[in-house]
């Protein structure tokens, strides 16, 4: 489904992304982990279309994204999760939703994805009418994920959505993510923190210094004691 | 490409000669520094037209030459006193004149009196222009607090102890108009009662109409500044302040047209009107060219300017020194003892400048697409120092 | 209450919301703008009066009805906008500090109109004012107030409705109030951000425009209302909070209040220094402004 080639970001003289190949197949959940700097970030940039690859070249079902604005990803049905979680702070929780299926035409759809997003954290449908920026940072997590949902993505990429979360609330996330895969949502799971990448996701990517260290399932991953140590 | 050129400097040489030799003489040149553009530049433009008139009859066969250099002051003081410098330095003009705004004129004033250049102001009423020891500006607008007076000897006539509003907006001018009321009303038996000051760039005045109405008076003297002139006027009537209790100090046919035919029976003062029954021939002629060069009537502002150049050209015939030597004209100036062609309307500067003052009062009869009809209904005239007119506006 | 005190007291609140109207149309145009492209629009005075001015011509020099000349110039300031944007406007979209080019490229369109209006309309006449839309008078009980200043206010009114509802029910009215606050995020759920940067840079000016024309119906005016307009529409902006729409919109009804209370108790010239005195106040205390994000 996408499929990340030779890929080079390069800011002036610092090399940020090196060759970087991934490759995600639909109903997949598949993790890109790494530590903080290691280029995960230029990687779902560059997918989101926010930067200008030096080289390589992202397809996406085939198609390649180079001429494609960023604002019309969406609508291939890529669905990108910001790291710090690009919420509309002064807009309430339904407003939010309502940015995320910006994208959407079909009213009736709209109102079905946001019972979806309320179904799936029922803490949201509490604080309908609240201003994101005045929810928990779980909660605003929750939203984030509920957000981009709401356009019906065929691919969803979160951006560190474990960040500054108590473990409890990283659990909810994990079950949540785990739900919509049972569903057939494809997901790129960025994340530094490796245990619960390894979690729920199918396969690892590990970067490090804007390369690809090393790639397994996730079960081999968790049984590499080497690996794992590498990572924490 | 040299020998074109000093051939076509060598022509212009001989015709520049035989022009000379033509008139005997150059021609004398007057600096006119006015408001050209900027908050001033509708008076300036409106001078500049009357001016133009004049000048078709200003140079008959046989007179030396009367030539106006015309100036923008942009109605920046520092803009004025530049253009004075420039015109007195460098055209070497024997006399300035121009300005329709008190700003600029006082200006040129403290330019003209240190460097003795004769300054013939045309349209400014601030009364400092004309202050004791004054020697080389002349103006032939009345000053402004003397136009306070006259409302009050007005409104004392038609109703002995009346009762006044008055509203300003708060401009050097209209705090004149008002300080010259304010002071004559008392002497003459008349109440000022509200007095309601409007700062500078003021759009709305209901209320102070409501609180107007609520004082009920016998007239309301309207001096507002632009638009806010005009909304200050509409405002009033709405409230339902009757058009012929309204007293407007000065009427200029933009704003009389403006203020509309629901202000039929107000009253304003002017100096020159187009509805004036006395206009002299001369007078009739300049309103109706005035009208079919600028598809409006003059009011008093282009007369003035009219009457300003038709002045300097009498100084100059009665002394042909005046057009060479500035403190013949000076003397020119001061002894002048004439009328306006206009409306003979006599013209005489007492020691310090200032004319033998008069004021017209108009009531508007109609108002139509192409000007209005109004008319007269009092006549006064006044000695400048009649009221302590230097005392009371610094 | 006798009629006198029942007239005071509803001129006064006519005049608060007559001016509060224009006030906030105005304040509003100017913070769209801001809000979205951070421009500070110095020349929002001399947009104003533009629209003021071609209403008059329109209607005194071309004879239209006051109504179309109206519409046609609110419909106006949409090309004239576009052609703005493409030329100039546009091109600070990626600069940094852009505030700051915005504001010296706005204040040489001020130069530049001021200096047009001066040669053309400034020699045409020194007061303006346009045939009224409605003649007559209504009574209040018993005060009376001009039908034609009624209208102006409902329209405005009825604007600043359907303007709070654009922003707060439409889609776009939504993807632009996400733009306002999260640019990056809104690009990531579709949003063409430099597509509503385009439309509020439209929108705005528009807005500043009804406010100009909506004046022209109400009051006389002369060149001298850029000037006090431009700083009336930043002084509420600040105070309200720059890019806050609710923020402009109730400052500039609060403010039309303030002139009209003011004036009565104290003076018309209190009145006027009062809101500039407001906008130091608050930027002492609170910068960021009252309703700020």
């Amino acid at each position: 489904m996408l499929e990340v080639e030779n890929l080079t970001v390069r800011y002036g003289p610092f090399l940020a992304v090196d060759e970087v190949a991934i490759r995600v197949e639909a109903g997949e959940i598949v993790g890109l982990v790494g530590a903080n700097g290691a280029g995960k970030s230029s990687i779902v940039k560059t997918i989101g279309g926010v930067v200008v690859p030096l080289r390589g070249r992202v397809d996406f079902e085939g198609q390649d994204l180079a001429a494609v604005p960023p604002h019309r990803r969406i609508r291939l049905g890529i669905s990108i999760v910001p790291e710090g979680r690009g919420l509309f702070p002064r807009m309430s929780v339904e407003e939010n939703l309502l940015m995320g299926g910006y994208s959407l035409a079909d009213k009736a759809q709209i109102a079905r994805n946001i019972e979806r997003g309320f179904a799936l954290f029922p803490i949201l449908a509490e604080r309908r009418w609240q201003a994101a920026g005045t929810l928990s940072g779980g909660q605003q997590q929750m939203l984030a994920v509920a957000i981009g949902l709401m356009s019906d993505p065929k691919l969803l990429v979160l951006d560190e959505p474990s960040l500054g979360l108590a473990p409890i609330v990283i659990g909810e996330i994990g079950r949540a993510l785990k739900s919509l895969r049972g569903q057939g949502l494809t997901v790129l799971l960025v994340e530094q923190n490796a245990k619960l990448t390894c979690n729920v996701s199918d396969r690892i990517y590990i970067v490090a210094n804007g390369a690809i260290q090393h790639h397994d399932v996730s079960a081999n991953i968790l049984s590499n004691r080497e690996i794992l140590e590498l990572l924490i | 490409m040299t020998r074109h050129m000093s051939t076509a400097v060598l022509a212009a040489a001989l015709v520049a000669a035989a022009a000379g030799s033509a008139a005997g003489q150059e021609s004398v040149k007057v600096g006119f520094v006015t408001e050209l553009t900027g908050p001033w530049a509708f008076f300036g433009s409106s001078c500049v037209a009357g001016l133009k008139l004049a000048e078709s009859t200003l140079n008959p066969a046989g007179k030396r030459k009367l030539e106006f250099v015309t100036i923008d002051n942009q109605t920046q003081p520092a803009q004025a006193v530049a253009a004075a410098r420039n015109l007195d330095v460098q055209s070497k003009v024997i006399a300035l004149s121009g300005p329709t705004s008190s700003d600029t004129a006082l200006a040129m004033y403290g330019y003209a009196e240190q460097n003795k250049v004769p300054f013939v102001v045309p349209v400014a009423a601030f009364p400092q222009l004309t202050k004791p020891g004054t020697r080389y500006t002349f103006r032939l607008e009345p000053n402004a607090a003397g136009w306070g007076y006259a409302i009050v000897q007005f409104v004392a006539k038609q109703k002995p102890g009346a009762k006044i509003a008055l509203v300003y907006s708060d401009y050097a001018l209209m705090r004149a108009i008002a300080a010259g009321l304010k002071y004559q009303a008392p002497k003459s038996g008349v109440k000022i009662e509200p007095e309601i000051i409007f700062p500078q760039g003021s759009n709305d005045a209901t209320v102070q109409a409501a609180q107007v109405r609520a004082a009920n008076p016998d007239w309301v003297v309207v001096i507002g500044a632009g638009g806010f002139d005009n909304t200050l006027t509409n405002q009033l009537l709405d409230i339902g302040i009757k058009a012929e209790q309204i007293i407007h100090p000065f009427g200029i046919t933009t704003q009389v047209k403006n203020w509309g035919k629901r202000s039929v029976g107000s009253l304003y003062g002017t100096f020159f009107d187009a509805n004036l029954p006395e206009l002299t021939a001369e007078g009739k002629k300049f309103v109706e060219d005035f009208r079919a060069a600028n598809k409006r009537q003059p009011s008093y502002v282009e007369n003035y300017c009219y009457v300003t150049a038709q002045v300097i050209r009498r100084v100059i015939d009665a002394d042909p020194g005046a057009g060479d030597d500035r403190e013949k004209f000076r003397a020119g100036m001061a002894a002048l003892n004439t009328k306006e062609s206009t409306s003979n309307i006599p013209i005489a500067f007492d020691k310090n400048g200032a004319r033998k003052e008069y004021m017209y009062f108009m009531q508007i009869q109609d108002v139509t697409e192409d000007g209005y009809k109004s008319k007269q209904v009092y006549y006064t005239e006044w000695d400048p120092e009649v009221i302590p007119v230097y005392e009371l506006v610094k | 209450m006798s009629d006198a005190t029942l007239i005071i007291l509803l001129s006064t609140l006519t005049t608060g919301l007559m001016l509060g109207v224009i006030f906030s149309l105005v304040a509003v145009g100017v913070t769209i703008i801001y809000g979205s492209i951070w421009m500070p629009n110095a020349a929002n005075g001399q947009f104003f009066l533009l629209a003021s001015l071609f209403v008059w011509s329109a209607t005194v020099s071309f004879g239209l009805h006051p109504a179309f000349a109206a519409l046609l110039v609110i419909g106006a300031s949409v090309p004239l906008s576009y052609l703005l944007e493409a030329t100039l406007v546009r091109r600070f979209y990626d600069v940094p500090n852009r505030n700051i080019s915005y504001f010296v490229l706005t204040l040489g369109i001020t130069q530049i109109l001021a200096g047009i209006f001066s040669i053309t309309y400034g020699v045409w006449s020194d007061q303006f004012q346009i045939p009224p839309i409605v003649a007559g008078v209504t009574m209040i009980g018993p005060f009376p107030i001009a039908n034609n200043r009624l209208a102006a206010m409902l329209i405005a009114g009825a604007l600043l409705a359907a303007l709070f509802a654009l922003l707060r029910y439409h889609k776009y009215g939504r993807a632009l109030r996400a733009v306002f606050q999260n640019r990056d995020a809104a690009a990531l759920r579709g949003v063409d951000v430099r597509g509503i940067y385009r439309m509020s840079f439209v929108l705005g000016n528009a807005v500043v425009f009804a406010g100009g024309v909506l004046f022209a119906c109400a009051y006389s005016f002369d060149l001298t209302v850029a000037w006090t307009m431009a700083i009336t529409a930043f002084a509420i902006m600040i105070i309200g909070g720059p890019g806050s729409v609710l923020g402009a919109l109730v400052i500039g009804i609060v403010f039309g209040f303030t002139q009209a209370i003011v004036s009565i108790f104290a003076s018309p010239t209190v009145a006027a220094f009062s809101y500039l005195g407001a906008m130091l106040v608050i930027l002492l205390f609170k910068p960021s402004g009252l309703f700020a994000r």
